[in-house]
């Protein structure tokens, strides 16, 4: 592995806590989102979020994007501190996020159209995004037209038009059916290794989350705190081959589970009492 | 062609229609033809006034207050309401009166308006304008204000300036909520000069009816109230079928 | 973008109606005349007057009961055409062109006719009534009833529910109430125009006719003070509704 030290990373964390208060009135219960976390990604890495319901991974993930700001401590992005949305950055959201009266191409061209690309450019570069996820038949059509799947892939290539280097995912693939999304899991990992994209992306799916990451970051249930980084230790690329036989991908599986299933238990003794 | 004609969704009201004015014309010919006019004699009715010009005047001057008034009421209602919309705290302390003078039927406000406006055409003006422009105004508010906040996260997650947030989402989504205004906004208006002309100067088809029924003559009002619900059903089909092109993209 | 909240907003609703107020009593003594803008304490008087008098409790309880036999009978005649038209496209096909004409049709345009042929009394506004809001219920019966709800009716069935007006009655008239209620209220909205032109097209009784009778006399004042709890009718029975509305709101 490369001494993280010569390389400034792509996105560091620096002390985040974010709390939330649950109504407008004054003195309203808050609760304590994010307590105090200190992360660092570097560049080209895959990084992917689990864990139980209310650790705040979303929050996290918003919060990394500049949709949220912390309460304390900041956001680094290649070295600099970020209070904004900036084009470092592109988000894929969970519901697609696409507007229902833009074609798949307007959607696309959006983030340019937004920056005041030359048009031609424009259009050139989007299409390239829209072959690159397999939806050049739909370049006309309204996301009310598309499937599930679809709309999600026209999210990314969307977030692929921006050019940023830095993919945040917010569940993606959750939506989805499930042959669908081993399909785009394989097109995902080919177009961030092809491209050397720094991903973090949430997930709910034990499997998805160790398949694609080089890490996994394992939260603990609310208040949020990053409970475990945990290398995944597999081949690159990953689809040639039956992933879920391999040794790495069983012990580390194994471990999230486990880990997974205590604090579930917890949770529900808590929520009894 | 003929092949769509017989579908049934084209003879059986054809068919109908048969019937009904089979059976119209039977009832109308026995009852008093001061209180009931049948067909026959409504469409006789119909050519005398098409001939004296009498309809196409009438018309005429519905017309003039309906478009004009309409007109006002979108160039003044769709920038009101943009500002209600977004300036929240005047849009809600002002609501409750909108929708108050909005509830009140036109026919009792009659009176105010004669103080105010006379009985000519400045009163069936505003008749028609202040009502529709309500219409018009709350509902773009509306739209305004529906702005969905998921896609504005989405939208500023791309860094846009506040004029692209408009351009972009903001408007686009205000869209059929405006199109409803402008559809419910001629609806109201329709009524509104109607009533004017009925209940201040007894002048077009409003008058037309009122006349028709000071001169014991059902088959003229019969005329002028067909010709008002063919306006009526025109118009509004003509903005349901805007609103429907609009929304392209919604699907079903 | 910050959503306020209800406690600011009740707060600014109240602090407008005082603006408003005093606003309305400047511009009357500026103004000067009771004829063209009678002010704020006017008003109050004529209201009063017209409290103690009884004119006014009179006056609305025949609009009332107008209105609520007019809207019964609506509900009836919408609801049994609604489901007709649900069931059968060529009901839907033969009757749809005259109920659409109807409800594109001022009511105000057919009050002239209707009277002359139903004469000046009850029955004749009634029938009033019931022209202005039977088309908004039957649509919506009919709306709500046309969307087979085939998973319901499944259910009902292996429950044992038996016969064609029994599944009417308990489950699709229930899978349909949202869209019902929201006939209802539009129904309620016009039934009131209804109901108040009937009366102030020849004075005929009623809050409408009130109105219309202190208009003709110029008492601006009196016409105020009587437009208020008309007003007040209508928008009260759409709330109302519109809150029933809402209980029955499960999708």
């Amino acid at each position: 592995m490369k001494d993280a030290i010569l390389d400034t990373p792509a996105i560091e964390l620096r002390g985040i806590r974010k709390t939330f208060k649950l109504s407008e009135e004054k003195n309203a219960k808050t609760v304590l989102a994010l307590d105090g976390v200190d992360l660092s990604f570097r560049k080209g890495e895959f990084t992917t979020i689990i864990g139980p319901s209310g650790c705040g991974k979303t929050t996290l993930l918003r919060i990394i994007a500049s949709l949220a700001l912390p309460d304390e401590g900041e956001v680094l992005v290649d070295g600099q501190v970020v209070t904004e949305p900036g084009i470092r950055r592109a988000m894929v959201f969970q519901n697609f996020g696409l507007f229902p009266w833009k074609t798949v191409i307007d959607n696309v061209l959006f983030p340019l159209a937004v920056r005041n690309f030359p048009a031609d450019e424009a259009r050139e570069k989007a299409m390239r995004h829209i072959k690159q996820v397999g939806l050049e038949k739909f370049v006309d059509a309204y996301p009310h037209q598309l499937s599930g799947g679809m709309q999600q892939r026209v999210g990314l290539a969307r977030a692929l038009s921006t050019g940023a280097d830095i993919l945040l995912m917010d569940e993606p693939f959750g939506a989805i059916d499930a042959q669908t999304r081993e399909l785009m899991q394989e097109e995902l990992m080919r177009i961030c290794q092809e491209e050397k994209k720094t991903v973090i992306f949430i997930t709910h799916d034990l499997d998805e989350a160790v398949m694609l990451a080089d890490r996994v970051l394992l939260m603990s249930r609310g208040p949020g705190k990053v409970r475990e980084l945990i290398p995944v230790d597999l081949p690159r690329p990953r689809f040639g081959y039956d992933i879920r036989a391999h040794k790495s991908f069983i012990e580390v599986r194994g471990h999230l589970w486990h880990e997974l299933r205590n604090d579930l238990i917890e949770q529900n003794e808590q929520e009894r009492s | 062609m003929l092949d769509k004609l017989t579908q049934p969704r084209y003879w059986l009201p054809f068919l109908s229609l048969v019937f009904v004015l089979g059976g119209w014309e039977i009832v109308g010919r026995s009852i008093n033809p001061l209180l009931f006019a049948p067909p026959s004699e409504v469409l006789k009715q119909f050519q005398e006034m098409i001939a004296s010009g009498e309809l196409v005047a009438a018309a005429k001057v519905t017309m003039q207050a309906l478009f004009l008034g309409y007109a006002l009421a979108v160039i003044v209602g769709i920038p009101f309401g943009i500002v209600i919309g977004v300036w929240e705290r005047f849009g809600d302390i002002l609501q409750p009166y909108l929708y108050a003078i909005f509830s009140t039927p036109r026919v009792v406000v009659i009176p105010l308006i004669v103080v105010w406006f006379g009985i000519g055409f400045e009163a069936r003006l505003f008749l028609v304008f202040f009502w529709a422009a309500i219409a018009i105004s709350v509902n773009t508010a509306q739209g305004v204000r529906n702005a969905r906040p998921d896609l504005v996260e989405v939208a500023r997650s791309f860094q846009v300036s506040r004029i692209q947030l408009a351009r972009h989402v903001l408007i686009p989504g205000a869209v059929p909520f405006v199109l409803a205004g402008l559809r419910i906004g001629a609806e109201r208006a329709i009524v509104g000069v109607i009533i004017g002309e009925m209940f201040l100067q007894i002048v077009g088809l409003g008058g037309v009816i009122t006349q028709g029924s000071s001169d014991l003559l059902p088959a003229k009002m019969l005329c002028a109230v067909v010709v008002i619900a063919v306006m009526g059903t025109i118009i509004v089909t003509a903005l349901d079928m805007l609103e429907r092109r609009f929304q392209s993209w919604k699907g079903n | 973008m910050r959503t306020r909240s209800k406690k600011e907003i009740r707060r600014d609703q109240i602090v407008g109606v005082a603006v408003f107020l005093t606003v309305w009593e400047i511009s009357a003594w500026f103004v000067g005349s009771k004829l063209v803008l009678p002010s704020v304490s006017q008003i109050a008087v004529a209201f009063w007057d017209l409290l103690i008098s009884g004119e006014l409790i009179l006056a609305l309880s025949e609009s009332i009961s107008l209105l609520i036999v007019g809207l019964a009978i609506s509900t009836v005649i919408g609801f049994i055409l609604g489901a007709l038209v649900a069931r059968s496209r060529t009901a839907y096909w033969m009757l749809n062109p005259y109920f659409s004409a109807l409800f594109a049709t001022p009511t105000i345009a057919l009050v002239p006719l209707v009277l002359v042929w139903f004469g000046f009394g009850f029955p004749g506004r009634v029938i009033v009534v019931i022209l202005a809001a039977v088309v908004p219920i039957m649509f919506s019966v009919a709306s709500g009833l046309r969307d087979d709800p085939k998973d319901l009716v499944d259910v009902a069935r292996s429950f044992g529910v038996k016969g064609e007006l029994a599944l009417l009655f308990r489950v699709r008239v229930r899978a349909a109430l949202p869209v019902l209620m929201a006939g209802l209220r539009l129904a309620a909205g016009r039934g009131v125009v209804g109901m108040a032109v009937a009366e102030t097209y020849l004075r005929l009784g009623g809050i409408g006719g009130l109105i219309k009778s202190y208009g003709s006399m110029f008492q601006t004042d009196y016409v105020f003070a009587a437009i208020l709890p008309l007003s007040l009718l209508g928008i009260t029975l759409v709330s109302l509704i519109g809150r029933l509305e809402r209980r029955f709101q499960w999708s």
